[in-house]
């Protein structure tokens, strides 16, 4: 158990620091207008299946905070996270397998199936991808736009996380 | 009471949610008045540091960028500048709305071929006569003379820098007034020689050389350099004079090229009179 704690630790350092870092500074030209690079939200996706919502919740705030401090952007990265993480035990549900999550406290792909894995990944993350340009548009820009920079964006990151996680494979 | 308590204890998560959703939007609508506190205060401590070390960085690869277009700004200066223009006040006096016509032209060029260790030193430059360079026009230097162009092809030229055993330049003291010819030996690269000063000249080290009014290629008073060293034989008529350059060829970087606006019209009426008529 405390080696899980560890490795959590580790991943949201990683994340982070690469989020804030490499991708922010990623410059696509006049496409990185309708298209941003997400990797961070795989951290709190990674977060133990069972545990209870309200520390999720707690979690995801504070780790958009931190990413928000670096995109100068208050608060919709903490929108953004929180909503996904509010959301994520209903795709649970939806998802849920035979006999429950009872053997697989861990979201581990090669347990409860590549299927699962990446059904489970696609449905949260476009939950984080429609609430934060919902904000970032209701805030400054037009609706259709903030449609077009989310679909775009689940469309580039999607892909990246899916990557990351069939190269590292993570067990805990 | 206790339904209470079970209700909120039921949706807690719910509730927990609703509650940092709606503190999210608070920040997000004040983000202006946040920003000068806590919030982001706290957040320079972290972030702040990163994102300066990385402008840092990246304002460094920057630096090409900007070299170019302080030379730009410089160019554009020279242009701008009274001595760029030929004042017309003396001889027309009946043309009172063009009191001004230009006469100077400048052209920023960078150096992108050099030496000096041979005897005839050639510099290359990355502009060419689409840009305006013609044959025989004046390099400047940081206010300096630097040379005189040879030849141009579309989008390079070559020039002769002053290290060059042709190089005639005019030149004159800067105060007295004594004018004779640079060339330079072929020796050392900061040192040409002025000759045909007069004996009767009163010449110290630390004197002021510059250009020639009578010059065609350079407009006048341009800097070259400073007397380091002058002797005169018993018996001969003119001066020994060595010149310290103040342009040196060793990091000759960024020029400008003089274009004369009126030669074509100077050598006209010059060549008319015919060569006995010009004193040379």
């Amino acid at each position: 158990m405390n080696s899980t704690i560890i490795i959590n630790v580790i991943r949201f350092a990683v994340l982070i620091i690469v989020q804030a870092l490499i991708l922010r500074a990623l410059n696509f030209g006049e496409y990185s207008y309708y298209f941003k690079l997400f990797i961070y939200p795989l951290a709190l996706l990674m977060l133990p299946l069972k545990m209870p919502t309200w520390i999720t919740l707690l979690i995801a705030f504070f780790t958009g905070l931190t990413i928000d401090m670096f995109y100068n952007s208050a608060g919709m990265h903490a929108g953004a996270c929180v909503a996904m993480m509010f959301f994520r035990p209903v795709f649970m549900n939806i998802l849920e397998p035979r006999g429950g999550y009872e053997n697989n406290p861990l979201p581990n792909k090669d347990r409860l199936g590549n299927s699962w894995f990446v059904q489970y990944i696609a449905y949260c993350l476009i939950v984080f991808m429609l609430v934060f340009f919902l904000y970032e548009t209701f805030l400054f820009e037009n609706f259709g736009k903030g449609i077009i920079k989310a679909l775009l964006s689940y469309a580039a990151s999607l892909p990246v996380i899916l990557l990351l996680i069939f190269i590292f494979n993570p067990k805990r | 009471m206790n339904n209470l308590i079970n209700f909120f204890y039921r949706f807690h998560s719910f509730f927990l949610f609703t509650f940092l959703e709606v503190a999210a939007v608070y920040m997000m609508v004040n983000y202006n008045e946040f920003h000068n506190r806590v919030y982001v205060n706290s957040a320079n401590v972290v972030s702040g540091y990163f994102t300066e070390r990385y402008s840092g960085f990246s304002d460094y690869l920057k630096l090409r960028t900007i070299n170019d277009s302080l030379a730009n700004a410089y160019n554009e200066y020279l242009n701008r500048n009274p001595n760029a223009y030929y004042d017309h006040k003396v001889d027309s006096k009946i043309v009172e709305d063009t009191l001004y016509q230009k006469r100077y032209n400048y052209i920023s060029a960078k150096v992108i071929g050099n030496s000096i260790d041979r005897p005839n030193n050639i510099l290359t430059l990355n502009r060419g006569s689409q840009h305006g360079i013609e044959k025989d026009a004046g390099i400047l230097c940081n206010g300096s003379i630097a040379g005189i162009v040879l030849k141009t092809s579309k989008n390079y030229s070559v020039a002769m820098s002053l290290l060059h055993r042709d190089i005639r330049v005019n030149a004159k003291f800067k105060n007295k007034g004594y004018f004779g010819s640079l060339v330079w030996k072929g020796t050392d690269p900061r040192v040409m020689t002025l000759e045909n000063i007069p004996r009767h000249a009163r010449v110290a080290l630390g004197d002021t050389i510059v250009t020639n009014n009578y010059s065609d290629i350079f407009p006048a008073n341009i800097m070259i350099g400073t007397v380091v060293e002058q002797d005169i034989n018993s018996g001969d008529s003119y001066y020994n004079i060595d010149v310290q350059l103040n342009t040196n060829f060793n990091n000759i970087e960024y020029v400008n090229v003089v274009e004369y606006l009126m030669r074509d019209e100077r050598l006209e009426l010059e060549t008319s009179v015919g060569r006995e008529g010009v004193v040379d």
